[in-house]
């Protein structure tokens, strides 16, 4: 009894303990807040990688933007000077004075911003009023031309020197924040207690007798060197004469006396009626650009000075309209035409091979830029880019930019006419100032960071000075002044394509088949140590690589290149011819060589084939390539025949192969069935043999009957050699992301669940049939994962490329020849980029490009990836 | 399964197969099975097995976890050797002729037996596909005989009713069940001589075991089947002789009632009333 109390006793009490232990399975609080908190800390993790990676992007997209983001006006300001016949309008470097000169050689420094007065003074015109005038492109120098067919040159100079803030004289009036007046001069404040002093001087000559009537129009250059300037200038008069003068003065040592000599010669006479509006001079004097009102552009060949030639007469305006403003943009290779119909176009001397005049060149009209509502009265170019200023008869100032093609800012003057005003574009092309006969005064200053980059400009083709159409074309710096730098991406993104497509068609084959190797046939024990060597390689620096590459690999391959391409042929060949002659081995014999012995068989034969490969090279070269590669590639000798040849073999293979299928079926393989295996081994050899010659007969007929068509694969994928090409690249960067392929490639391999792999192979598939129809395939996605994040990795490297591929900005397929990649140019430029800069912006926007590039390569692997997963459970 | 190996060999009477009585088949033995051992690294897996298993007839295998079925199972097609550690010795043969002898071609061995495997294993084919696999190895081509061979398969594996409208979609979208009869298909396509079944109803429902059961009776006579159970019942239903294993030696094998109802040994009664396993 007792003890079956006990018994209930005991009985309730466990099961009292038991609810007890129930009742308390709530989690308890210590293991809910270290939950909650490695929940927090996962997230916060989380997040602050995703927003490292947003803020990379959109750092990288601040930067870029303001290449695309325009300007602003940041002032305008009107004022009144005396009414004057203004013939000509110069400032200083810093924006701060500006001088204007009437016809009558009086002239009036003025303040820029306010209009306040800083000096006048009168040239010494003799009394005279100036007809015609021309000036260099700096605007400091000038040549007056008169009625009495003489012609003065003056110089319009500002002085600008830094003082100490306690030189600024006392009781200096300021005009502005930064501007003071004192006297004749304008000081600035400068960072540093440090004052810019400006001042204004001016300088004429005596007048040098040139024609004998009034002089109309007028160009003059300053060429030679400083100690010794060459002046030269050209001038026509009311009668039509055109002259070319070249002036030089020489400075007496002793006597300290400047004589300055005169020679000039007579242009070739214009045709009758022509009235002249105006000309232009080169500063070689080598050209001369005489514009008429009936529209026509006189081209004069002044290369010998003496027997200047008229080359060339066209019609600038399709309608024929009266030119009424011409100007060469900074670089004298780009002819600025203005229009009375308010046309505003380009045109460039070019050397093109057909339609040329006789001196080889030929003006061509390369832009038509966004025409005015009126006649063009003037146009004012920069000193140092190709943005220029215009204006028109109904009173619109335009800033443009003459090489993206687009209109920056647009002033109307408040609808007011223009009458008779002189413009001028300040030399950091940050404002317009434009003076009209009536005194009144404009100025406007702007901010227009990068007006060279535009959609266009950096993803589609420019046609640049000097190029005979338009190109994609990336040339960020040169040595020259007025060079103008050329920021198209395309040839960028073009050779980081080419770098990778080469890359790729390298690495894929073989990180794949290495990848089927080791996941497939290899003893496990071998994939063991393969694998983690094979992602050792991986992280092998790529500097090194890339030196090598550039140093050793692409000159050995420059020398033996005949024994490297037909290693590509020796190769497969000799595999195969191994592989049929291990067929003929009798079974029991394959079985027991099975295993080491057949490595080393392999093994032998890829060094066999190498080795044949070397002592065939130069046979290989004579026979196919005319006995001198370099030569064949640059098209020198002989016919692409051979090379098609060559591409065409294994095509041709497959085709006889699928020809003989469709005849024979599957008769030959019934037949074959039945035999022993050497016999077997020997049908199929024989076989094999029969499809090479069949595949030769084809490919040779191909490839002859291409090159009776006139088809040459020279200037396509094969071209001129250069040592640094993309075939060393696409070798040198495949072995580097061998790797990368192999490795993740493996592990798609080998995680396709062993259950598949057995009921392959318990069916009686061999391991290679089992790998093709079933792994792979189950495989594919994270196979085509693995290609795509080596395709990533190939897009992103830099250290290879910049040190192996030449760093050529080339549009070229051509495999011999050099590239230039997203990532070599950033490298290669950012260190010689002023930071803030255009080019500087534009390197970022490379760095963008690239970011999105590999971005949209890393999804799409992923995606793939994650698909591939999820197939994969399913089995 | 090491502690108790050392154990075995003395409370295990010594097995004398030629003690039993094993139906015969009036076709002779396909598999002739001697001193058979394997090793897993250092590990024996298989002790000393030695059996024979008659042509035309159906030999299931049973014993508890761990003793070696599937291990002996996957020593007649050679699927051992995928696993790189395993070592065996004794003699083993089909139909006289050495499996495991020196140049033995695996791959044509193979050809002759089909396998079906403890978990539903189709590949990311089609139906057709995945039915013809066997002989798209052997490089057969011709569509007539591919598609006579597919049906025959199928409907030796009852499955031909369900699938004959929906062959070109994937093997993979099929029921567990039917995917298990999909692999038998795969099995019997290639016409082998014997088929072996590791445990192919563990992850079947009732009605789709009873199909599995009922194939297994047609087939009998066609083929000499070779399955591992670790339903008693299943055993009793559809085998001739049954081998009863334990700790990686074959303790009894006889014929299937005979074992059943009157096992001579203690352990082979202990395991086949559930007293352990
Ligand atoms: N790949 C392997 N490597 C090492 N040991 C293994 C391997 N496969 C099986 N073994 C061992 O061999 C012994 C027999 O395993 P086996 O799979 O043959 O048992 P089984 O009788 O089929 O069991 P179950 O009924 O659970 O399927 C087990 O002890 C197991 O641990
Ligand atoms: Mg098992």
């Amino acid at each position: 009894m007792t003890t079956n109390e006990e018994a209930t006793q005991n009985k309730t009490d466990r099961e009292r303990a038991t609810a007890q232990r129930r009742r308390d399975k709530g989690t308890r609080k210590s293991v809910l807040l270290a939950d909650r908190a490695a929940g927090w800390g996962i997230t916060a993790g989380g997040l602050l990688v995703i927003f490292a990676v947003i803020g990379i992007m959109v750092f990288l997209v601040a930067v870029a933007l303001p290449l695309g983001g325009g300007g602003e006006t940041l002032e305008h300001a009107e004022y009144d000077l005396p009414a004057k016949q203004t013939v000509w309008l110069n400032a200083d470097e810093y924006s701060t004075l500006g001088v204007r000169v009437a016809d009558d050689g009086s002239y009036r420094v003025f303040h820029l911003t306010t209009g306040r007065s800083v000096s006048s003074g009168q040239l010494d015109f003799g009394g005279e009023r100036a007809t015609a005038i021309g000036g260099v492109l700096n605007r400091d120098r000038v040549a007056f031309g008169f009625q009495d067919g003489s012609i003065r040159f003056a110089d319009l100079i500002f002085e600008a020197d830094v003082l100490l803030q306690s030189d600024l004289p006392d009781g200096a009036e300021p005009l502005d924040q930064r501007d003071r007046l004192a006297g004749e001069a304008i000081y600035s404040n400068l960072p540093g207690e440090q004052v810019r002093r400006l001042r204004f001087r001016a300088e004429t000559q005596a007048p040098v007798a040139v024609a004998d009537a009034p002089i109309v129009a007028l160009a003059y250059r300053v060429g030679g060197t400083t100690e010794r300037p060459t002046r030269s200038f050209v001038t026509v008069d009311a009668e039509g004469v055109g002259r070319l003068s070249r002036a030089i003065s020489k400075l007496n040592i002793m006597t300290s006396e400047l004589t300055t000599e005169v020679r000039t010669t007579d242009l070739p006479p214009l045709p009758a009626d022509t009235q002249v509006t105006t000309v232009e001079l080169t500063t070689l004097a080598d050209t001369v650009l005489v514009a008429s009102d009936a529209g026509q552009i006189f081209r004069f060949d002044a290369r010998d000075f003496n027997h200047p030639t008229l080359s060339e007469t066209i019609t600038a305006f399709d309608d024929g309209s009266t030119i009424s403003a011409m100007e060469f943009l900074n670089g004298e290779q780009a002819l600025v035409v203005g229009g009375s119909n308010g046309a505003l176009d380009v045109y460039f001397k070019l050397s093109p091979e057909q339609g040329a005049a006789p001196d080889g060149y030929k003006l061509v009209r390369a832009r038509q830029h966004e025409p005015h509502g009126a006649a063009v009265t003037a146009i004012s170019v920069s000193q140092r880019s190709k943005s220029l200023v215009t204006e028109a008869a109904n009173g619109e100032v335009w800033v443009r930019h003459s090489t993206s093609d687009q209109v920056l800012l647009r002033y109307d003057h408040g609808g007011k006419q223009a009458v008779d005003s002189e413009l001028l574009l300040l030399p950091r092309v940050d404002g317009v100032v434009r003076v009209a006969s009536t005194g009144e005064g404009d100025f406007w200053a702007f901010d227009y960071p990068h007006p060279e980059t535009t959609l266009d400009a950096v993803f589609g083709k420019i046609w640049y000075e000097g190029y005979d159409q338009p190109t994609y074309t990336w040339q960020s710096s040169s040595g020259t002044d007025v060079f103008e730098p050329k920021y198209s991406l395309v040839p960028l993104i073009f050779g980081t394509i080419k770098a990778t497509v080469y890359s790729l068609v390298f690495a894929i084959p073989i990180g794949l088949l290495g990848a089927i190797y080791t996941a497939e046939f290899v003893h496990r024990r071998v994939r063991a140590t393969v694998k983690p060597m094979m992602e050792t390689m991986e992280s092998m620096p790529t500097v090194v690589v890339g030196f090598i590459a550039a140093l050793v690999l692409a000159p050995i391959v420059e020398t033996w290149i005949a024994a490297v391409l037909l290693a590509f042929i020796a190769l497969p060949m000799g595999l195969m011819l191994a592989a049929f002659l291990w067929q003929l081995l009798p079974l029991q014999t394959a079985l027991k060589l099975d295993g080491l012995p057949k490595f080393f068989f392999m093994f032998a034969t890829i060094l066999l084939s190498l080795y044949v490969a070397y002592n065939l090279g130069p046979a290989f070269e004579s026979g196919f390539f005319y006995s001198d590669f370099m030569a064949w590639t640059n098209g020198d000798i002989g016919t692409g025949t051979p090379f098609m040849f060559l591409v065409f073999l294994p095509v041709g293979f497959f085709v006889a192969r699928w020809l003989v299928h469709r005849v024979f079926g599957d008769r030959l393989r019934d037949y074959q069935r039945g035999l022993t295996k050497s016999h077997a081994g020997a049908l199929d050899f024989l076989r094999w043999a029969g499809l090479l010659a069949a595949a030769v007969v084809l490919s040779l007929a191909a490839a002859s009957a291409l090159t009776a068509l006139g088809f040459d694969p020279r200037g396509g994928v094969v071209d001129t050699y250069v040592q640094r090409n993309a075939l060393v690249v696409g070798f040198v960067m495949g072995f580097a992301i061998i790797p990368t392929i192999y490795s993740l490639a493996e592990d798609a391999l080998s995680s396709v669940p062993d259950h598949v792999r057995s009921a392959s192979l318990a069916s009686g598939a061999t391991p290679w049939q089992t790998a093709k129809w079933v792994i792979v395939p189950t495989a594919l996605s994270g196979i085509f994962a693995a290609c795509m994040i080596g395709m990533g990795r190939a897009v992103g490297e830099t250290m290879i490329v910049l040190m192996a591929a030449g760093n050529t900005p080339v549009l070229d397929w051509n495999i011999f020849n050099g590239l230039r990649t997203l990532s070599a140019n950033i490298a290669v430029e950012l260190p010689e980029a002023p930071q803030g800069g255009t080019h500087y912006r534009m390197l970022f926007l490379a760095g963008l490009t690239l970011f999105v590039m590999t971005f949209t390569i890393n999804t799409i692997a992923e995606n793939i990836r994650l698909r591939f997963r999820k197939r994969a459970f399913q089995l | 399964m090491n502690a108790t190996a050392e154990a075995a060999p003395d409370e295990a009477p010594k097995f004398n197969p030629t003690a039993y009585h094993v139906t015969k088949s009036d076709q002779g033995d396909i598999l002739d099975i001697r001193n058979f051992n394997l090793w897993y690294d250092d590990v024996q897996a298989l002790f000393d097995i030695t059996m024979e298993v008659p042509r035309g007839l159906v030999t299931a295998l049973i014993g508890p976890s761990g003793c070696g079925k599937s291990t002996l199972l996957r020593c007649i097609n050679r699927m051992n050797d995928l696993i790189d550690e395993v070592r065996v010795d004794g003699r083993m043969a089909v139909d006289e002729r050495d499996i495991y002898g020196k140049g033995v071609d695996v791959i044509s061995l193979r050809k002759r037996m089909g396998m079906v495997f403890q978990k539903p294993n189709p590949f990311a084919m089609s139906i057709f596909e995945n039915v013809v696999y066997p002989l798209r190895v052997d490089g057969v081509t011709d569509k007539s005989v591919l598609e006579d061979t597919c049906e025959r398969a199928l409907r030796g594996a009852a499955l031909w009713e369900e699938t004959k409208d929906r062959l070109k979609e994937s093997g993979l979208s099929m029921s567990g069940g039917q995917q298990q009869r999909l692999c038998i298909a795969r099995a019997i396509a290639s016409d082998p001589e014997v088929l072996l079944m590791d445990e192919p109803a563990s992850a079947l429902d009732p009605i789709a075991t009873a199909k599995i059961e009922e194939l297994i009776d047609e087939l009998r006579g066609q083929y000499s089947i070779v399955i591992v159970t670790h339903n008693m019942q299943q055993a009793a239903r559809v085998s001739d002789n049954t081998a009863f294993m334990y700790l990686g030696r074959l303790i009894e094998f006889g014929h299937t009632e005979t074992l059943f109802t009157n096992p001579k040994l203690k352990q082979t009664s202990d395991y086949i009333s559930g007293r352990f396993g």
